[in-house]
């Protein structure tokens, strides 16, 4: 199982505008960047139950009732 | 034969030196005949013409500083323009890889900041998959050039892979949205909703 990445010197990479809202253009130092887009990241074991586990904390900390003195 | 080949190298020479010289620093010719001032070399006597300079001229300067400019110009353009990237592409491929690992990209913020490895509109995600190989294997390494732009060909290994749809469905039947991992973050910029979607598809 393999997956080839093309990349591409170029100068032309894309930002976020301010407050992240808008994706634009953005020309600057030519640097290496990924050409083809990987819409499924791939993460590793260890990162996949940290994930798992901070959404079981929450959902029990959202399910648990409200305590009051 | 070649004496005259090369006295007239020689003598071309001369004059383009002469050229140069004549337009930095200002001279004329005048006839060197005694009190006797005359521009005109027929008119003076054999042996008697001679360069008379009168120092660097303002105009010479100026003319030089513009034709160094026009044939330095494209020169320097082009120099930057081969100017090395601070990181090859292997190191660029391997940051990415291993923030991906990391699982960076399983918050809106993770996603902002691995999209500047990428030269396109990132598209949303359609689930994630799960690496059980936590290194980085480059399978193989070709390189090409193009005509406007260089690219960079790695190919990277993945010793096994599994979806983690189902593992998280059969470990944590329970959960369904994942809405409240990424509150702070998720609510804001272009893929928040995306997110959220992609993120809730996949568990």
């Amino acid at each position: 199982m393999g997956r080839v990445y093309d990349l591409i010197l170029t100068g032309t990479r894309w930002e976020f505008g301010p407050g992240l809202k808008g994706l634009r253009e953005v020309r600057g130092a030519a640097e290496w960047r990924i050409d083809t887009f990987e819409p499924v990241p791939v993460i590793s074991v260890e990162a996949a139950v940290q994930y798992l586990s901070r959404l079981l904390i929450i959902r029990l900390l959202q399910q648990a009732p409200i305590c009051c003195g | 034969m070649r004496q005259n080949f090369q006295n007239r190298c020689r003598s071309r020479s001369i004059r383009f030196k002469t050229l140069v010289f004549r337009l930095v620093y200002s001279c004329r010719t005048e006839c060197g005949n005694g009190t006797q001032r005359c521009f005109n070399a027929e008119s003076c006597e054999a042996g008697h013409m001679r360069l008379v300079f009168e120092g660097p001229s303002a105009r010479g300067i100026r003319a030089c500083g513009l034709l160094s400019l026009l044939f330095l110009t494209p020169g320097i353009a082009a120099l930057a323009q081969m100017a090395k990237p601070s990181a090859t592409a292997r190191e660029v491929l391997e940051a990415y890889r291993r923030m991906d690992l990391a699982g960076e990209r399983l918050t809106a913020d993770g996603w902002y900041r691995t999209s500047k490895f990428f030269v396109r509109d990132p598209d949303r995600g359609h689930g994630i998959l799960l690496w059980k190989s936590s290194g980085v294997k480059f399978l193989r390494i070709s390189q090409r050039s193009m005509a406007t732009e260089s690219r960079y060909r790695v190919g990277v290994r993945r010793r096994a892979g599994s979806i983690l749809r189902g593992v998280s469905r059969f470990l944590y039947p329970h959960l369904r949205t994942p809405r409240a991992v990424s509150q702070n973050s998720v609510g804001e910029g272009r893929y928040a909703g995306r997110m959220h979607r992609w993120a809730g598809s996949t568990i």
